[in-house]
């Protein structure tokens, strides 16, 4: 039998623990896991991918989507989202949320979310809403058919892969 | 003779390079904070079959914890142990609609009732579900809890609430701000109270102590009246002296409780801090705030637990 790679161990073991955790003060997510938070101040009603504002891990003291300040072997998985309307207007809220390169092209799934009139919308996950490869990052959306601007803060966690051996990943990467 | 992260290369260049990806991949995170999973916890349930819409504080039914085999709230809870209340349903038993205001508190097993009072309003006829990351309440001794359907619901309600019993903790200690009812003002303003049960004092009022971190999981906002229109509630860091930091976290709602629950932290509160909450002026009404999270040590939060 093929042996499964860490990185899918790992969220595997997310998402196991989520289910056997329900309902409970526990941990969902591995314990090697690092918090981060991101936010969109203000996403307009355009239908254009953007990305978040601002994304900060107290734990790790980085942006964990800035370029490759992830180290080899981690990603980032999104365990929850939260859509707000800024203003009152009531109406069909159609929102998303997708991987993305640090160029802006987007991955399946896209993930959508809409409301029926004008309260936050939240999604929370036993198992990963997104897991975002390194060096990779996720953009927001807002559609052109909402009724007015949304605030969007995700939260999620680094997980790593402690097995990585340097020297197969330098070899597989081309060094002799 | 070259140098690459610090490294001096006396041997050429691949094994350097090889140091260089093992250093990279030793400071990687490998051990940091996550909501903690409790030592040795024991499932426990409690109910109320029918609560009028009285707004008397009653205490459940029946309780009982398979795993132990007892009403763990019929004697003294174990020194030593603590429970934690993490989840309630609330359920009107008839069609009738309208706003239900409905409660739960801790107390002591004559009555007695204890800060903080969570409230949670629905609209029409549907349930109220509240699942927390950190535990709604924190009851150690021969205390319990009690139930509360307001006079001004539709009609009775059912509840059921769910927990856990758990060894005291050695970090990760839970704790609670609240604001009894936080003007439509736009300003934002420091929470009322704030306790850490297992702690035994306020740990953020005055600042957060150096060495700890708080990673705020549940955050939640209830209107105190039924002045239906559009809540906007917020909450974030900030200095002892009032100066916010940014994300600020918003909340839209109607007249029906608005709700976070969060694995990965909803804000981190760091050393020397607090926290805000905010009503906006365009909110019909004032609002309850809630926020629930732990209390870690900087060991804990960075290094392992």
């Amino acid at each position: 039998m093929a042996s499964e790679s860490p990185m899918k161990n790992r969220i595997r073991q997310c998402a196991l623990g989520g289910i056997l955790a329900t309902g409970m003060a526990s941990a969902s997510v591995p314990p090697g896991a690092a918090q981060f938070s991101c936010a969109d101040f203000g996403m307009q009603p355009d239908s254009n991918w953007s990305f978040a504002d601002f994304c900060y891990s107290y734990e790790l003291a980085i942006n964990p989507f800035s370029g490759d300040s992830l180290s080899v072997g981690h990603a980032a998985i999104i365990t929850g989202v939260e859509f707000t309307p800024t203003t009152s207007a009531i109406g069909s809220y159609y929102l998303g949320i997708a991987q993305s390169t640090s160029g802006g092209s987007r991955f399946n799934p896209q993930i959508f979310f809409r409301g029926s009139d004008q309260r936050s919308l939240e999604m929370n996950g036993n198992a990963p809403i997104l897991v975002i490869n390194r060096g990779n990052t996720f953009q927001v959306f807002n559609s052109s058919t909402s009724p007015g601007e949304a605030r969007v803060r995700v939260h999620g966690f680094i997980v790593d892969d402690l097995t990585v051996n340097p020297e197969e990943f330098l070899f597989s990467n081309g060094f002799e | 003779m070259t140098t690459h992260f610090g490294v001096t290369l006396r041997h050429g260049f691949w094994p350097a390079l090889v140091l260089s990806v093992l250093i990279l991949v030793s400071v990687s995170p490998t051990h940091a904070w996550t909501p903690p999973v409790p030592e040795n916890a024991d499932q426990f349930v409690c109910y109320e079959f029918g609560l009028p819409d009285d707004g008397a504080w009653t205490s459940p039914d029946a309780c009982y914890s398979y795993a132990l085999g007892i009403d763990p709230f019929a004697g003294e809870i174990p020194e030593g142990r603590i429970a934690y209340l993490t989840d309630i349903i609330v359920t009107p038993t008839s069609s009738a609609a309208g706003s239900y205001f409905v409660g739960v508190r801790e107390s002591t097993q004559g009555g007695s009732g204890f800060n903080p009072q969570l409230f949670f309003r629905g609209t029409e006829e549907g349930s109220i579900t509240v699942n927390n990351t950190a535990p709604l309440l924190t009851i150690t001794g021969a205390r319990m809890f009690q139930f509360f359907n307001a006079t001004s619901s539709p009609g009775t309600v059912r509840f059921v609430a769910h927990g856990y019993i758990v060894d005291l903790p050695t970090d990760n200690h839970p704790f609670v701000c609240y604001e009894f009812g936080l003007s439509d003002d736009g300003s934002w303003t420091f929470p009322d109270a704030c306790f850490s049960r297992t702690l035994g004092i306020d740990p953020i009022s005055g600042g957060l102590a150096d060495d700890t971190y708080a990673a705020i999981t549940d955050v939640y906002f209830t209107p105190t009246s039924d002045t239906p229109g559009s809540y906007y509630t917020g909450v974030r860091q900030s200095t002892v002296g009032g100066s916010g930091f940014n994300p600020q976290s918003f909340f839209r709602t109607t007249t029906t409780s608005v709700f976070t629950h969060q694995k990965s932290p909803l804000l981190i509160i760091a050393p020397g801090n607090r926290s805000q909450f905010f009503n906006s002026t365009s909110s019909p009404s004032n609002v309850r705030a809630v926020l629930h999270g732990f209390i870690v040590s900087e060991q804990a939060f960075r290094g392992g637990q």
